[in-house]
């Protein structure tokens, strides 16, 4: 759901969530074996403001550090547990965040393929403090999957990439049967 | 002071040809609007845009003479503004996204006015001037700050004037978020709207100004069905818009106390009423409208209220027109009078004469321009299903056997109209023929006809298309067909060249939707139910059948070629799905193009963009279907042809600058040259550069090395070939008038880097420069040149009369060719240090240049001694404010960080004002290991005997040497002061 979130919504707190595992985005494109029963997490985040972290709870808690969450467009590939996972809160600093409102933020990771889960564009207002954001997680599954063409062709080739975010999209899926009707025609 | 008419009369003797409209001449502001009468009727009051501006002006009713009162920023837009009285205006505007409410309060003397503004909190507005209450409004300021919930004040002028609220009576503070305070000065009532966010719950209320208590009209509810109030037309009766028991809009008397439809006043037998008006007793309707082959027709209920349609059909025939303003005494009116192929224009009506003058067209310009008209026509596409197309052919001598099919967006609810168009006036005017069609689901024709288009996205609404394409096609012959359209346009165009592959030959999508599951799941928002829901009363449910109907599906029949337009920003048709579109489009080897915009959402929101969208679009079709060049059309002139490069322009820009399209040198550089071959001088310029920059890279990169051969010409050989031919192209920019073109050459033949020194050809570019209106610059250098020439081009005098910049700032404005700007400043302070330093000039030739320097500086001559002279590694000090030296030593390691200078003061002699101004002359010069001697920089410096003083140098990576570097001041009678130097190693 698109987010709002006023000044008066900023909450401060001292810590959130320790226990995450913290993520970092892979960068070299070698399809390593996975662990049992996990998969790729593919994740954009789009945003006007350096962010301190992500944490994404579910079936495992999982958080992406400020590394992979630099002011601009940037892909996140990680590999993951497979499981149901929700984006909870965005942390825009060390002690300012902003909790997702729950049902709209849901997506999956599938075992042995690439779960494209949406861009989360993140627009935030303020000079010199944060005073509003608008955070949306979109669908650019062609946006991410030329992404993946570009920056990991050797896992693209290995895994299939589906949309898994909210809702439902077969778009991927119907690029990956291009690809293999080009590659057989050829 | 200036007149209308006059203007509009000049561009009328012109005579009109069927030739290509420039983009910046259709997608341009109207040159008046919001028309009204001051309240004693002896001025028209409007919005007029000269030469790109905006003003609030008021026109003599007797002589059509006008003024400006005040003007708008570029960032500022008019909203509204009211007459208070004679003397004071009301006015409302946006600036950068935030209202401004302000008041002008007017002075005549001898028939001039001159004006003041008086600023209102931004979190106010006028409700009513209250014209049967003169001095006193209604107005209405926000209680809370970030929460919406306006009181109502009566103020006096004075208390208004003063923002003096608090003396002003308080009519209405009780009610909670109030979000607007309107007044019907008819019934003398008062409507309140108010908004509960949280509760989702509106109310519309009223109440007379003396009474306290609010009555309900109605509660805002989210009804599918239309129901819009006109106006009272009873105590308890109202007359509203409202199509609950009927197929069509109808208008019906609405009772208050039941809060039920009543009697039906009128409904027309074919079409959806749009509005009504109340007649000036308030006891009945006076007009309604409906529209009718795409033009606004309103029909008069009462009698004696015919008098303004029947004016414009005796005065205007086969045009339409509206009273856009009727003075205070009923003797004189505004019309505004329009059709398919005229954009409008304002003609004054004197009622005791029955004479119309005309006070302006709408687009003056335009007016030079053969304009298309527009056929109307219906279809019946199947049987029982009419729809009606508009065809707009091109002049027969223009004609280019094309056709555009353009299907409007929408696609429930939105139609097209028989009125002045500028893309269809655009593209008809480059030869193109124009179909519009209102297929299924366009509004105006019933709610059957419109709910008839709904989940018909790829099928009815394409199949009406193609009845009216198969319908113009029978009646003329057309060599090739494009479709193209914005957002369900776009996506109609796709489905047209998906559906009859063979008919046409290209399909342009803008903003538009490709695959039809995606609307459903584009976003976290958009998998919500009742946003889904809403999408599915539209498009269908969502089902994989939608598949069948969405392009990006279906790209595998597609055989035109396919322009995609979209913005980056678009959150109603997400720019994913032209990405998309686009994938699979390369993915199935397709010919696809396109032209994606940065900050840009469902559409262009500026004149210049939209001149950039069409103009692009123009050259697409151009390249795509193979036609010539617009700009090559029989019958254009130079001039025009001139201006049609600036299309292209437009589009070379766009690669060119950091703005919202992605940069491209190549394409900068392609449409740089075409633009250039159309005549345009900024072009040519840009060209010309981009090519000597070219050149100028080769030579360095070749330079020393072997260079390799191709084609029998060498990257050397290449790179002086591309130098010669940019310097060629800036020459033609300079013989087109582009100044800057005439400057750069100035300063080439100047410097003589690229081209052997010539300064007379200089002085020539320069001149031209002048001329065309370059800023003070050219006129600078040129002066520089006249001083420093060792021949026959040397004359000091005219040197010092062209150096001075004050003679030219004292210019009156309109003589002001050639701006004085900080850079202008700047350059003369260095061309006077040129002066002393490399100038040899007799006694009177001194003199002339000392007095010009007092003139320009107001500094003596006065003989002064330094003190305190150092010289070394030189910072700025926050401590002491000033440059001070903070290594004394005589040697130092060359490096581009190092800053070194020298700082003194000057002593202070008796019998001199302290404060009186001196100046400087400071000469930097390098000797090499070598014994090589050069002057790398001078400075002049002045300023009061107080301040303190320095002169600094730094050295870039490729500036660095090793030797003796000395600096050297001097005064103005060239006695050395002092001198320093420093070594580096």
């Amino acid at each position: 759901m698109k987010q709002f979130m006023s000044l008066l919504l900023i909450i401060v707190v001292s810590t959130l969530s320790g226990c995450a595992q913290r993520l970092q985005s892979i960068s070299k494109d070698v399809d390593k074996t996975l662990a049992e029963n996990s998969g790729y997490l593919l994740i954009g985040v789009d945003t006007n403001w350096g962010l301190h972290s992500i944490l994404i709870g579910g079936d495992n808690k999982l958080m992406l550090t400020e590394r992979d969450l630099k002011f601009g467009s940037n892909y996140i590939l990680v590999d993951v547990p497979a499981g149901h996972y929700r984006i909870e809160d965005v942390k825009f600093g060390r002690y300012v965040y902003m909790e997702l409102e729950e049902g709209y933020w849901d997506f999956e990771v599938r075992p042995n393929q690439v779960s494209y889960v949406g861009d989360l564009n993140i627009e935030i207002q303020g000079l010199w403090e944060i005073t509003s954001a608008e955070i949306i997680l979109e669908n650019r599954s062609t946006k991410a999957l030329r992404f993946l063409e570009s920056s990991f062709p050797n896992i693209l080739q290995s895994r299939q990439v589906r949309y898994s975010g909210p809702g439902k999209d077969n778009f991927l899926e119907f690029a990956e049967g291009l690809s293999e009707s080009k590659e057989a025609a050829l | 002071m200036k007149y209308l008419i006059a203007l509009a009369l000049l561009i009328i003797s012109l005579s009109t040809h069927a030739l290509p409209i420039p983009a910046s001449t259709l997608y341009r502001s109207p040159m008046m609007s919001h028309v009204t009468f001051t309240p004693n009727g002896k001025h028209i009051s409007a919005l007029i845009v000269e030469e790109g501006k905006s003003y609030i002006s008021l026109i003599d009713t007797r002589d059509k003479e006008y003024q400006h009162i005040g003007s708008f920023d570029s960032d500022e837009r008019l909203s509204e503004y009211s007459w208070i009285n004679d003397e004071v205006l009301y006015i409302h505007y946006v600036k950068r996204g935030e209202s401004r409410h302000v008041l002008l309060k007017l002075s005549e003397k001898e028939g001039k006015f001159t004006s003041e503004l008086v600023p209102l909190p931004n979190d106010s507005y006028l409700v009513d001037p209250l014209v049967d209450e003169p001095n006193h409004v209604l107005f209405a300021k926000n209680r809370y700050d970030g929460r919406l919930s306006y009181q109502l004040y009566k103020l006096t002028l004075a208390q208004l004037l003063d923002k003096d609220f608090d003396k002003g009576s308080l009519v209405e503070q009780k009610l909670k978020d109030v979000a607007f305070f309107g007044w019907d000065s008819i019934r003398k009532a008062l409507f309140a709207v108010t908004v509960d966010i949280e509760a989702m719950k509106g109310e519309v209320l009223y109440r007379e100004l003396t009474d306290r208590r609010w009555k309900q009209l109605f509660e805002i509810t989210d009804k599918k069905v239309q129901f819009s109030p006109i106006g009272f037309i009873g105590d308890d009766k109202l007359a509203v818009l409202s199509n609950e028991n009927t197929d069509k809009i109808a208008l019906y008397e609405f009772d208050i106390a039941s809060q039920k439809l009543g009697k039906l006043i009128y409904e027309h037998p074919k079409y959806d009423l749009v509005s009504g008006e109340v007649n000036n007793a308030g006891n009945g309707i006076s007009s309604v409208t409906y529209v009718e082959n795409g033009q606004h027709v309103i029909q008069f209920l009462d009698s004696g209220t015919t008098e303004g349609d029947s004016l414009i059909k005796h005065h205007f025939k086969g045009k339409e027109g509206v009273v856009s303003a009727y003075a205070p005494d009923n003797k004189h009116q505004v019309l505004f009078v329009y059709a398919s192929n005229d954009p409008g224009s304002y003609y004054l009506y004197d009622q005791e004469a029955d004479k119309v003058e005309l006070l302006t067209e709408l687009n003056p310009d335009l007016m030079a321009f053969d304009l298309s008209d527009t056929q109307v026509f219906s279809v019946e596409s199947v049987p029982g299903v009419n729809v009606e197309g508009y065809l707009t052919l091109p002049n027969q001598q223009s004609r280019n056997g094309v056709l555009l099919v353009m299907p409007h967006g929408g696609p429930i609810g939105i139609r097209d109209y028989n009125y002045f168009n500028n893309d269809t006036q655009y593209f008809a005017s480059r030869g193109f023929a124009v179909l519009r069609v209102n297929f299924r689901g366009s509004e105006g024709y019933g709610k059957s006809f419109l709910n008839s288009g709904k989940g018909e996205f790829g099928k009815a609404i394409e199949q009406d298309i193609t009845a009216a394409v198969n319908h113009v096609r029978k009646q003329y012959s057309f060599e090739k067909m494009c479709a193209m359209g914005a957002s369900y346009g776009g996506y109609s165009a796709l489905m047209l060249a998906i559906k009859h592959p063979k008919d046409y030959q290209c399909a342009i999508g803008a903003y538009g939707v490709y695959d039809l599951p995606l609307l459903f799941n584009g976003s976290n928002y958009k998998v919500l139910e009742e946003y889904r829901k809403a999408v599915s009363e539209v498009v269908g449910e969502l089902s994989d059948d939608l598949l069948k109907y969405s392009p990006v599906y279906l790209a595998d029949k597609i055989e035109a070629p396919v322009l995609l337009i979209a913005g980056k920003e678009d959150r109603i048709a997400d720019f994913e799905h032209s990405q998309r579109m686009q994938y699979v489009l390369e993915k199935q080897g397709k010919r696809v193009e396109h032209l994606y915009y940065d900050k840009t959402a469902h559409g262009q929101n500026t004149w210049y963009w939209q001149q950039h969208e069409n103009a692009y679009v123009a050259d697409y079709l151009k390249r795509t279907l193979a036609l010539s060049e617009y700009h090559e059309m029989a019958g254009v002139k130079p001039e025009l042809a001139h201006q049609l490069g600036y299309d292209l322009a437009i589009i070379a820009d766009g690669y060119n600058f950091d703005n919202k399209v992605e940069n491209s040198p190549s394409q900068a550089l392609a449409y740089y040259h075409q633009a250039a071959l159309a005549g345009d001088g900024r072009s040519a310029y840009n060209y010309g550069v981009k090519l000597v920059q070219k050149g100028k890279q080769l030579l360095k990169e070749t330079q020393g090395k072997q260079t390799t051969e191709l084609m029998g010409v060498d990257d050397s050989q290449e790179g002086t070939r591309l130098v010669a031919d940019g310097i060629s192209w800036v020459e033609i920019g300079s013989s087109l008038g582009y100044a800057s073109a005439s400057n750069w050459l100035g300063l080439l033949y100047d410097e003589g880097e690229e081209v052997t020194q010539d300064l007379a050809k200089a002085v020539e570019f320069y001149s031209a420069a002048v001329e065309q209106g370059y800023d003070a610059r050219s006129q600078l250098r040129m002066g520089k040149i006249y001083c420093l020439a060792k021949d026959e081009l040397r004359d000091v005098k005219r040197c010092t009369e062209l150096l001075a910049l004050s003679k030219l700032v004292d210019l009156p404005k309109k003589d002001q060719k050639n701006a004085v700007t900080d850079d202008s400043r700047k350059l003369l302070h260095w061309i006077i240090s040129q002066l002393y330093t490399y100038g040899h000039f007799d006694a009177k030739e001194i003199q002339l240049i000392q007095d010009l320097v007092k003139q320009e500086y107001g500094v003596s001559d006065v003989q002064v001694m330094l003190e305190g002279v150092e010289a070394g590694a030189i910072e700025y000090s926050r401590y002491y404010k000033k440059y001070r030296i903070y290594e004394k030593r005589k040697r130092f390691d060359a490096s581009p960080s190092l800053v070194l200078g020298m700082v003194f003061e000057v002593e202070p002699q008796k019998g001199v004002d302290q404060q009186s101004k001196v100046a400087f002359i400071a000469k930097w010069t390098k000797e090499d290991d070598k014994g090589r001697k050069e002057i790398v920089q001078t400075n002049f410096l002045w300023g009061s005997q107080e301040d303190t003083w320095s002169t600094r140098i730094s050295f870039g990576d490729d500036e660095l040497f090793k030797g003796k570097l000395t600096v050297e001041l001097s005064d103005l009678n060239n006695n050395l002061l002092a001198t320093k130097t420093l070594e580096l190693l």
